[in-house]
């Protein structure tokens, strides 16, 4: 059995070596924020945090996890309460189709974690592996630069 | 659905056994039937695809091997530790002045996170850019095997002993490097100065990857094996940017430390 603590949660995962992440989170824990997309480590829809850090659940073993802290974007707000981030997205029209989008916001989190208070170049930088293929990246940056803003003057 | 609509993402791997050893000793005793996962990035890769092996062994547990260390002069970087590791270290940059600005654009943060050096050298995928900086940085090689534990120049990469594992790399410090990926995957140039000598390493552009001192650029090409004509370039455009490109690196070099 494989211990760790899933979006706040202590949960038991099966020890099976093979079991991917992503493909877990998905089918046994009804978490289905991450996407399975390129399915090789490029497109950035299966992020997750792993002990804060932006992960690819679609090319880690669950027993790689063991005993760390896992985030979906299923742990961020609510429909009714969204998370800073997610309210920012939503007013800058940053997504369209939605796919990249947990993959986003979780990268966004992460970065802001360690640097509440970045620059243009650091949110671009942060966000470099997370492909979008429709809204464009300039909204999707402008979103990160105003959640941190508000994040600044009321922290979640 | 046809079997080329099914996306790969249903792609199940199939079963494994996992050992986890915590010593060297039996890690080695291993090796013959269980082959190293370090980062996982390839294999999860080989294994969608069906390549799923029946034993594997995790090593990033064994003493040393994800650790950063600094003796002497030498810069020792275990095998395990990750391209972000070697990214955040502040040792790494001091004894290698340029090196964070290079590799900052390795992949994605999240391949950055998971993916090894050891992982990186022993896919030997010469499309990999840690083997073209290692061999113009002069770097060693540790490795280990039932015989024991030896340090190797880091070309001998290919030729260290079957079932052998890799422990480490050993970079001496005090060197500055450049590396232009700019015309990835055509050709790209990894460059070390040292004091008022040079080492450089062509990428993706010939057969084999090797290092050779770079005084003038004319000269360095020459001693250079045969140009690759592929789908990415023809050998004559290869032969043809490869000394504009050492100029470039060599250019960088020499200006004022902090001016590159
Ligand atoms: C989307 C994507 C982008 C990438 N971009 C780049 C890039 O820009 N530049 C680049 O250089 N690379 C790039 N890579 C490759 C990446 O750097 C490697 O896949 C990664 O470093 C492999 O390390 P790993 O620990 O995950 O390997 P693993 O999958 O754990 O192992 C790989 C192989 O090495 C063997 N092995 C591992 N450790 C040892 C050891 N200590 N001793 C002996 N054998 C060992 C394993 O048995 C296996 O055969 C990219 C990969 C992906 C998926």
């Amino acid at each position: 059995m494989t211990q760790l603590v899933l979006n706040g949660r202590a949960v038991t995962a099966p020890a099976d070596p093979q079991l991917l992440l992503g493909l877990w989170l998905r089918d046994s824990q009804g978490l289905t924020g991450l996407k399975l997309a390129c399915d090789q480590g490029v497109c950035g829809a299966c992020t997750v945090l792993v002990n804060d850090q932006p992960m690819g659940a679609c090319h880690l073993f669950v027993w790689q996890v063991e005993g760390q802290r896992v985030e979906t974007i299923e742990s961020l707000g609510s429909p009714t309460r969204l998370h800073p981030l997610q309210q920012a997205f939503h007013d800058h029209g940053a997504l369209q189709c939605g796919f990249c989008t947990p993959g986003m916001i979780l990268a966004a989190l992460a970065l802001l974690r360690v640097n509440p208070h970045p620059t243009r170049e650091e949110v671009q930088a942060a966000l470099s592996g997370n492909l979008c293929r429709c809204t464009g990246y300039r909204p999707i940056i402008d979103a990160v630069l105003a959640a941190a803003e508000a994040m600044a003057e009321s922290p979640p | 659905m046809a079997d080329g609509l099914i996306a790969r993402s249903r792609h199940r791997i199939g079963p494994f056994h996992l050992h986890r050893p915590s010593s060297l000793a039996e890690a080695l005793d291993l090796l013959p039937t269980a082959a190293p996962i370090a980062g996982g990035v390839e294999w999860v890769e080989v294994m969608k695809r069906g390549g799923t092996p029946a034993a594997l062994q995790d090593i990033t547990k064994l003493p040393d091997l994800a650790t950063i260390r600094q003796e002497g002069e030498w810069l020792r970087l275990g095998a395990a530790v990750t391209h972000r590791q070697l990214l955040i270290d502040p040792i790494v940059e001091g004894a290698v002045g340029g090196f964070r600005h290079v590799w900052r654009e390795i992949g994605n943060p999240r391949i950055r996170a998971q993916g090894t050096l050891g992982g990186n050298l022993a896919a030997s995928n010469p499309v990999y850019d840690l083997l073209p900086v290692l061999l113009a940085l002069e770097a060693q090689l540790e490795v280990a095997d039932a015989s024991g534990t030896q340090c190797l120049p880091i070309q001998a990469l290919a030729q260290r002993p079957r079932h052998s594992l890799i422990l480490a790399v050993r970079v001496r410090a005090g060197a500055q490097l450049v590396f232009d990926r700019s015309l990835r995957p055509v050709i790209g140039i990894a460059a070390v100065r040292r004091e008022s000598s040079i080492q450089a390493a062509i990428v993706w552009a010939q057969a084999e990857v090797r290092a050779a001192p770079l005084d003038d650029p004319a000269d360095w090409c020459d001693q250079l094996p045969h140009w690759v004509d592929d789908a990415h370039g023809t050998a004559i455009y290869r032969a043809a940017v490869a000394p504009v490109l050492a100029a470039r690196a060599r250019a960088r070099l020499l200006l004022p430390v902090g001016a590159a």
